[in-house]
């Protein structure tokens, strides 16, 4: 474990109180935010750091949507495909990305309300809102990236 | 008090500590700990305030707070920031603009149960918003609100934000607990309560952004002045998340109880987008079943929707309708709220679990005209007969009782194709 992460782990838990089980999801939040996945390797390491047996890190990492065992190379967009984004026209948002899946220089996952309904269609990328989005934006987005 | 949508909570919208001073900020706080009021007061004045939770169930919030056991040692304060409902966005509004007076409301509220932390449980789709919360709270930390002996007092406080990872489950508060204790979210079985085993087996109480939001205001005006506002069974304000076809989308501040559904579309949203043909409204999240258009001349407060066999959940207002030759794209729409509770089941309880699945199976079958409505909605009856009562929390059944909603009430179109 590098001395970065390592350090960002002791901040973390001791905001939360030295208490391990208060700190796992924030610390494997950091890791998935910081690396794009949770890795075998960081799992031990969490699992030593926190003394919490490895089966129970996976067993919670596994449940929430925001957490993945996966690599990924590229940034994941979020698009909201709920409610008031349908009636925004988040279908064709996503239409057009598996259409053009190849052209990418992201992933993208369908996701459920984001909270940004006032806003739709919405989605979210580096868990920054994107706003009323458009084919437009998407294209703009792609070159940006 | 006027239809206008600046009314309590909306007047503390402040960019930083020092506004929301000049707005009369911390008085209250100042008022209970300056002046010494006991804990018991506090909970006293917010019980005859009325205040019912912003969350969705809309339990009295005073008497939450008196379950709390008194000799206990440890308690925790819990602000559930994780407001997933789909439609909703309006605690988003009180995280942003007014941090402060959310802050202010969960030292008051904590020290009306007596705790020293309190968390900050953030949905991980409001990650954007954590440094503006850290911020307020650093800010008030710095003038000596938050810490030890606030304002002279012996209370101490101290306030953590602790961000989810994704799962609508967690806003259920017995789930929040489990993800907080760094466990999968499923829901407990209660009895025992959170009051009495909260988090990490210490009593906790667990609030709504905005019913946090609403302490402060009533302890400046009192319980009673408060209790003025709104109607007996619902008072004061209600913060409500309009989206959907309307032109004017937001976060509007109402009066309960005064205001119709239908004004709520007209005056604040402006109406119905061009082009559009009204079909219905959500008017509490995705878990409220629709209404139609002759059935929203009620007021919004929480009773009159219940009358009308629907509920007013998280105050979120969806107003649904298509443009005039595209109707049946409502099954469409029907299935992506059935989806949504497929995939946030959270596979604890099996007729949820299973149910929603097959409630799903039921719609597409719908759309090949494989199965009849009438014949749909008596399936999902039995599914939602072996639900009822029998599962960790209310998902799976509200997934039953919207659908069987929609069919009945849209058979007509429905049927369009
Ligand atoms: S009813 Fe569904 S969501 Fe609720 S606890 Fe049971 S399985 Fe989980
Ligand atoms: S429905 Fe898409 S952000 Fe709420």
């Amino acid at each position: 474990m590098s001395e970065k992460i390592k350090e960002k782990f002791k901040e973390i838990l001791e905001y939360y109180d030295n208490n391990p089980f208060l700190s796992l999801i924030p610390i494997l939040n950091f890791i998935q935010d910081e690396e794009g996945f949770i890795s075998e390797e960081r799992i031990k390491e969490i699992s030593e750091f926190l003394g919490i047996k490895e089966n129970l890190i996976y067993e919670t990492l596994t449940f929430y949507h925001f957490l993945s065992l996966e690599k990924k190379d590229k940034k994941t967009l979020y698009i909201c495909k709920n409610i008031s984004c349908l009636l925004e026209g988040a279908e064709e948002i996503l239409e057009y990305l598996k259409e053009n899946k190849d052209k990418l220089n992201f992933d993208f996952k369908e996701c459920e309300c984001i909270g940004l309904c006032d806003f739709a269609p919405a989605g979210l990328l580096d868990f920054k809102p994107l706003k009323n989005l458009s084919i437009e934006k998407i294209k703009e987005l792609n070159e940006k990236i | 008090m006027k239809k206008s949508e600046t009314l309590l909570i909306k007047k503390k919208y402040a960019e930083n500590i020092d506004e929301y001073i000049q707005k009369g900020g911390f008085l209250s706080l100042k008022k209970v700990l300056g002046d010494g009021i006991p804990p018991e007061k506090v909970i006293e004045e917010v019980k005859k305030s009325g205040l019912r939770g912003r969350g969705g169930a809309g339990f009295p919030t005073g008497l939450k707070w008196s379950f709390i056991p008194r000799d206990a040692e440890k308690k925790f304060l819990i602000c559930n920031a994780d407001e997933g409902e789909p439609g909703t966005f309006k605690d988003r509004e009180i995280l942003l603009y007014a941090p402060y007076l959310l802050i202010e409301g969960i030292i008051i509220s904590s020290y009306a149960i007596q705790a020293e932390v309190s968390y900050i449980y953030l949905r991980k789709e409001y990650k954007w918003i954590y440094d503006r919360i850290y911020k307020a709270i650093r800010e008030t930390e710095e003038i000596g609100f938050l810490g030890k002996n606030i304002l002279g007092s012996s209370f101490n406080h101290r306030i953590k934000i602790f961000l989810g990872a994704g799962a609508y489950i967690c806003g259920e508060e017995t789930a929040l607990l489990e993800s907080m204790e760094g466990k999968k979210g499923f829901p407990r079985l209660k009895p025992p309560y959170p009051a009495d085993k909260g988090l990490f087996g210490n009593p906790t109480v667990i609030n709504n952004v905005e019913t946090l939001a609403n302490i402060p205001i009533i302890m400046e005006m009192g319980g009673e002045n408060y209790a003025k506002i709104g109607v007996p069974k619902s008072t004061g304000t209600r913060l409500i998340s309009l989206s959907g076809i309307v032109r004017k989308k937001g976060v509007f501040e109402i009066e309960q109880g005064k205001i119709t559904i239908r004004e709520i579309i007209e005056d604040l949203g402006e109406g119905v987008k061009e082009n559009y043909h009204l079909l219905g409204v959500i008017p509490g999240g995705i878990s409220a079943p629709p209404l139609l258009p002759d059935e929203i001349d009620i007021t919004y407060d929480f009773e009159s929707i219940i009358e009308k066999g629907s509920m007013s959940g998280s105050g979120a207002i969806i107003v649904f309708g298509f443009k005039e030759d595209k109707k049946n794209e409502l099954l469409k729409f029907l299935k992506s709220a059935v989806n949504f509770f497929k995939e946030e089941s959270c596979g604890k309880c099996t007729p949820c679990r299973e149910g929603t699945w097959a409630i799903n199976d039921i719609l597409e079958k719908i759309e090949k005209r494989e199965t009849q409505i009438e014949e749909g909605v008596e399936i999902i009856d039995g599914l939602y007969k072996k639900m009822k009562g029998l599962c960790a929390c209310p998902l799976g059944e509200s997934c039953a009782i919207i659908t069987e909603s929609f069919l009945k009430k849209y058979s007509d179109v429905l049927n369009l194709k």
